[in-house]
This record gives C-alpha cells, sequence and structure tokens, in this order.
C-alpha cells in the first residue's frame, strides 16, 4: 500500500502498480529500468544498496517520518510526505497511516482478558523488550536494529487513530488495487 | 556493495578454508560416492530432496559445500556399476554401459575405470573453467535480462520438453501440461487470487517442488528396486588390469575429452536438456567422428572417456544457468536453487551482483570435490564396487524411511506423507507408461517463474516488449534451437547408440 501511499499524494500520473516483485528483484528491475519508482523502509535501502545514496544511483523525492519529527539522518532533507496534503481529510489519512506504521506488528488480546493477565503479560514484554540479549539476537537474526512500542504508547497511538468515515474510505480505495481516486 | 571479481573470487576461496566446510564437502563427497555405487535409485535428487530441509539450516557455505560435493563426486564415481556390472548408472553414465561393460568383460576393468575418474576429473575442471570464464563476461549482461527476456529464456527451457519427450512427444507434453497445472496451484502471487486451493490451507503455499520431486522420483526408484531385486541376482566381474593405462588412455585422447567436455557445458547450459542426454550425445559425437567407429560397443576406451568427461562439464555448464542466470537446469539444480533461496540468495543477476564472493565459493567447492572425487575414485576402486551388493532387501526399507523423514522435514506437516505417498504412486506409473517424469519437473519449476516474467512483462511493457531487441534474438535462439532438435530426430529415425534418435529414444524409456 505504501507504494499507492506516495503516488497519491505525490500526484503521479496515471501510475502503474506491478505487483510480486521480491525485495531484491525490485532493485534489480529500477536498476534495468523496468520500474520507474517504488516505496521503501529507508533502513532497508541503505542497508541493502548504500551506493544509491552514497553516488546518487537514485533520486529520493519524499518520506514520512515515524514518529512525527523523527528525522532520518541521511535523509533530514526530503519534504516530509504531510506537506504534500491538500486538505484536512488528508493529514487525518497521514495520521493514520502514520500510526499504522508505528504499531507494526502489535501483540493484542482478546477483548475480555482479565486485567491481572494482561498485567503480567506486559511486564514479561516489557522485561524482554528491554533486555540487551533480545537486541543483540535480533540483531543477528534479523539484521536490523528492533526499535518496540511499550504498551502504554501504544495504546495512546491506537486511541488517536483518526476514525471518521471519510477518511476510512480514502484508506480502503488506496489499499485496494482500483484506480486512485483524484485529489 | 559490489567487489571486484578478483576480490570475489579471494573472498570466495576464504570461505572455503574452514574446516566445518571441509568436513561438510568430505560428508558430500562420501554420500556422493554412496550415491554412485549404490543399486539405482539413490540418485541425486533424492540426496538433494533429502539433504535439503537440513542444510537450509546451517550456514549457508557449508551447506553449499556437502550438496556440491555430493553432486560433482557422484558423477565422476557414476561409472562403476556399468563397467563392473553393466548395470547403467544414474543420468548422465548409461552410456558408459555401451564400452564399458565389454571391457569389463574382457578383464580391462581396471583401465576402464582409469579411464573414467581420468575423463571425469578433467570433463570436472574444464566445466569449472568455464564457469569461472563465464562470471566477468555474464556480469554487464545483467540488465539486458529483464523479465520479458527472462520469460522468453524460460519458455525456451520448456520447449525442451521436446527433448525429454524422446519417442513419445505426447505424453511428454501431457506431463510438462499437468507440471504447468501443479504450478498454478496456490495463491496467485501478484494477484492474490486463490487457485485449485478447495478452501484447504494446506493448498494455500502449493504443493512443495521438493516434495513432489522425492515423491516422483525416489518412491518408483525404490519400487522397482524392490521388484527388481537388482543388488543378489548380478554377478561382479572381476577387477583386472591397471588404473593408470586408464589415465594413459585419457592423456592421450585429450582432443576427445575437451571437446565433450564442450558438449557437457553446452547440454548443462541449454536450459532442460540435463544429464538425460549428455552421455549419449558425447557418446553420439565420439562415435561420429571416430576413423574406426566400429569399435565402438565392442570396449573401445573413447566410448567410455567421452561420455564420462561430458557428464562432469555438465555440471559446469548447470552452475552458469543456476547462479548467473537463475533458472534450474533440472531436479538438481532446482533444488540447489530453492537452497540458495532459503539461505536469502536470488540465483541469478541479482547474485552475481550482490553475492559473488558466494558463487567463486561455489566454483571453488565444485573444482575441489572434483580432485577430490576423481582421488576417492582411484583409491577406493575396488573397495567401492562391493557397496553395489547391499541386498535390496536393506535398501528399500532404508529408501522408505529416508523419503519419508525427507518429505515430513520440509514443513513438519503429516500431510505431507499422504501428498508424497500419492506422488510417488502417480511417479511409479508415470515411468512404467512412459510419461517423462523430468517433463513434468521442468512444468511445475518453470510455470511458476513463467507465469511470473509474463505478468511483469505485460504490466510493465503492455505488448511492447515483444520488439525489445534481446528479446527477438532470444525467441529466434529458441525457435532455432527448437527445430533443430526436432529435424535431428526426424532425420535419425534409427535408435542406434551412436545417434541423436537413439539418445533421445534412451532419454524415453530411462526418465
Amino acid at each position: 500500500m505504501a507504494r499507492r501511499f506516495f503516488a497519491y499524494f505525490l500526484d503521479l500520473k496515471e501510475p502503474r502498480f506491478i505487483a510480486g516483485y521480491s525485495a531484491p528483484e525490485v532493485d534489480a528491475a529500477l536498476l534495468r529500468g523496468e520500474l520507474d519508482a517504488r516505496a521503501n523502509l529507508a533502513t532497508s535501502a541503505l542497508r541493502r544498496n548504500p551506493d544509491w545514496f552514497d553516488k546518487g544511483v537514485m533520486d529520493f523525492h519524499a518520506i514520512m517520518e515515524i514518529p512525527k519529527g523523527a528525522k532520518h539522518p541521511r535523509l533530514s532533507h526530503l519534504p516530509e510526505i504531510e506537506s504534500f496534503a491538500k486538505t484536512d481529510r488528508e493529514k487525518k489519512l497521514i495520521t493514520m497511516w502514520r500510526i499504522f506504521r508505528l504499531v507494526g506488528y502489535p501483540y493484542v488480546m482478546p477483548p475480555g482478558t482479565p486485567k491481572e493477565l494482561v498485567d503480567v503479560l506486559q511486564e514479561a514484554m516489557r522485561k524482554a523488550l528491554k533486555d540487551p540479549d533480545f537486541h543483540r539476537a535480533f540483531q543477528k537474526l534479523v539484521g536490523d536494529e528492533v526499535e518496540p512500542v511499550m504498551p502504554e504508547e501504544l495504546a495512546k497511538v491506537i486511541r488517536d487513530v483518526p476514525r471518521d468515515a471519510e477518511v476510512i474510505d480514502l484508506l480502503k480505495n488506496l489499499s485496494g488495487s482500483a484506480q486512485l481516486p483524484p485529489r | 556493495m559490489e567487489i571486484s571479481l578478483f576480490d570475489a573470487a579471494a573472498r570466495g576461496f576464504l570461505n572455503v578454508l574452514h574446516l566445518k566446510v571441509f568436513l561438510a564437502m568430505m560428508i558430500g563427497v562420501s554420500i556422493g560416492t554412496f550415491t554412485a555405487v549404490a543399486p539405482q535409485g539413490l540418485g541425486m535428487p533424492l540426496v538433494y530432496a533429502i539433504a535439503l530441509p537440513i542444510v537450509i539450516k546451517w550456514e549457508p557455505i557449508t551447506g553449499i559445500a556437502l550438496l556440491i560435493g555430493a553432486s560433482s563426486v557422484s558423477a565422476i564415481c557414476a561409472a562403476y556399476l556399468p563397467i563392473l556390472f553393466g548395470i547403467p548408472g544414474g543420468s548422465g553414465s548409461q552410456a558408459t554401459v555401451l564400452d564399458g561393460y565389454p571391457m569389463g568383460k574382457r578383464g580391462e576393468g581396471r583401465r576402464a575405470l582409469g579411464a573414467s575418474f581420468m575423463a571425469g576429473g578433467m570433463g570436472s575442471l574444464i566445466g569449472t573453467l568455464t564457469l569461472v570464464l563465464a562470471i566477468p563476461v555474464a556480469r554487464p549482461l545483467i540488465y539486458l535480462m529483464g523479465s520479458p527476456e527472462l520469460f522468453v529464456v524460460m519458455l525456451w527451457g520448456l520447449s525442451m520438453v521436446a527433448v525429454l519427450a524422446g519417442r513419445r512427444p505426447i505424453k511428454g507434453l501431457i506431463a510438462a501440461a499437468f507440471g504447468l497445472l501443479l504450478a498454478t496451484i496456490g495463491q496467485q502471487a501478484q494477484s492474490g487470487v486463490m487457485r485449485f486451493v478447495f478452501d484447504q490451507p494446506y493448498l494455500l503455499d502449493g504443493i512443495s517442488i521438493s516434495i513432489i520431486a522425492l515423491a516422483l522420483f525416489g518412491i518408483p526408484s525404490a519400487l522397482d528396486l524392490a521388484l527388481t531385486k537388482l543388488g543378489v541376482e548380478q554377478q561382479p566381474v572381476p577387477l583386472k588390469g591397471s588404473l593408470f593405462d586408464g589415465v594413459k588412455d585419457t592423456l592421450r585422447e585429450w582432443w576427445l575429452v575437451v571437446r565433450c567436455s564442450f558438449v557437457g557445458v553446452w547440454v548443462g547450459i541449454v536450459p532442460g536438456l540435463g544429464s538425460q542426454v549428455v552421455d549419449w550425445l558425447a557418446y553420439g559425437h565420439a562415435a561420429q567422428t571416430s576413423k574406426n567407429p566400429g569399435n565402438f560397443g565392442k570396449g573401445d576406451v573413447r566410448g567410455v572417456i567421452a561420455p564420462e568427461s561430458a557428464n562432469d562439464a555438465k555440471d559446469g555448464g548447470d552452475l552458469i544457468t543456476t547462479l548467473l542466470m537463475g533458472f534450474p537446469q533440472g531436479v538438481v539444480t532446482a533444488l540447489f536453487i530453492v537452497a540458495l533461496l532459503a539461505w536469502g540468495y536470488l540465483p541469478g543477476p541479482e547474485m552475481l551482483k550482490k553475492n559473488p564472493e558466494v558463487i567463486f565459493s561455489v566454483v571453488w567447492i565444485q573444482g575441489m570435490s572434483g580432485i577430490i572425487g576423481t582421488l576417492v575414485g582411484f583409491v577406493l576402486a575396488a573397495q567401492l564396487a562391493k557397496l553395489a551388493e547391499v541386498r535390496y532387501t536393506f535398501m528399500v526399507p532404508l529408501m522408505f524411511i529416508f523419503i519419508l523423514m525427507g518429505a515430513f522435514s520440509v514443513n513438519r506437516d503429516p500431510i505431507d506423507l499422504l501428498v508424497v505417498i500419492t506422488f510417488g504412486i502417480l511417479g511409479y506409473f508415470m515411468r512404467r507408461f512412459g510419461y517423462p517424469r523430468p517433463a513434468m519437473i521442468l512444468g511445475l519449476v518453470l510455470g511458476d517463474l513463467m507465469e511470473k516474467y509474463l505478468y511483469r512483462s505485460v504490466a510493465s511493457y503492455g505488448f511492447s516488449w515483444l520488439g525489445r531487441p534481446a528479446v527477438i534474438v532470444l525467441f529466434i535462439l529458441a525457435a532455432g534451437s527448437l527445430i533443430l532438435t526436432l529435424r535431428g530426430r526426424l532425420k535419425t529415425r534409427d535408435d542406434s547408440p551412436a545417434s541423436l534418435g537413439g539418445a533421445m529414444a534412451r532419454t524415453a524409456d530411462e526418465s
């Protein structure tokens, strides 16, 4: 969805979205000129293709800061995606999407779970996520830094998700495969 | 970050210089040796299928050492059965029986084995050197090979069903179409549409190629072994003569070795040909270019040298397309690609760009395994022959245990056991009724890739991709290759072993 999101806000003319590429395949297709653009995590792009930044192999156009205001050290010069929003609805959409990205892959319990059980699990999560050994193991296995969101912050940002019907409609459109809506 | 080829070669060599890598290579060499001399059935596809779930959990170079070590040595040592027992060896060494067995019967078994090992070792080195030379040439071609070009290359590979089908083109097409159909099972990667899933979670990701290959090749071989009771009825021929007589023969016929090695490399590079035909083509070439072809089939050492050198050089050609182009040349290389993907490498231009040192590690391991395999062949000639006497009553249950364990370990899903048995029965009847299983595997392996590349080509370029220069050139090459193959089959109606028609016919029978 990130590519449709950026294409919408950057006002790309009649963009075509081609699915089914693995991450390295997209990189090769970009270099061949088979694809014109992609949306990607800055950390992934830097890790896989540092020469794209160092030698200016690719042009970088915009970035989404997660959370808002968190500047990337190498890409702080890029315009934040919110600067392309034209209406309050679009700004709310960006807020919604930013929160989704911040939350990532949360661990959630079903409604009605006893509070004492939730407390035990939250404490266990906190302890594990603050353990330096966990971070070392994550770095070794995944090759990336982990930035966990703790339970209280997670609950707060989820409460802040915009729930306007028109924003949800726009999100549904962008997350589908139909033509991008006019702005 | 890209590195120079020299640095990549040096790093590739340093990767190999670890005790565990060497040990893994020696385990692979042992497995490959056992595979080569054991009764028919323990082919490399089965070994790869069983080893894959284990080695993908290892460090990549260690796993590669075991896999390449096994396949490299298996080819070199594959001449035991044909020469000593008159039993066609595994794929790629079947033609050796034509002259190897007569040599063995008249007491020149050691000479034939010496020629076989020497020719195999030289062929392996020529194939490896060709792979090395292909690396710098292939690199600039990376950006020429977009999705449209790769689609045509896959189509080219699929056209080789005409070869794999031998005398039964309709059955070959049916088998290939069935393979293509199987490749469509599961969620379509580009659109997300579910196909032939029937609300069964097991089918969401399609059926594992490893399991189907294990079933199609492993179970029929085990059943055949049980039904024919090989290992009991065959009478060994005493080893006589000198291994070094064969070495001298091979060195004297060095030009034949070079020519047949390039036949092997070519067969390895051309998609879909594979080991089923390499020995027959080389044998045919040797017989057709000989001044006294009448000696062939009566114990001419050149009839051993030609197929063995081609069969071992083919591995280098296989690796050129597998590593540098990114598509499999057969079941073994398809499984090797599965392993590379599991380790996080994307074979093809991407790997050449991102992981050239790993490609060079493969080259080093291939070269070292070839030398070790040749030495093993010389040193253990007499002892290894005894392995062929393992009773079927011991071998068959062991094979079934390995097959079921291998299938279960892919996903640890009990349904896989049912699937492996089902496809095993299918494979048995395919073999029995002459439906070429390699054609089905080819369809299965290439189907998914073809669909992916075709989708991308049309999505990116519409139909204008058909006019791309590289696409046109590849189309012409593919069409030319297919026409030449079909013409060759029409012209050579006879089924003599030295003819292409004979080779094709034999392919059909043995597939």
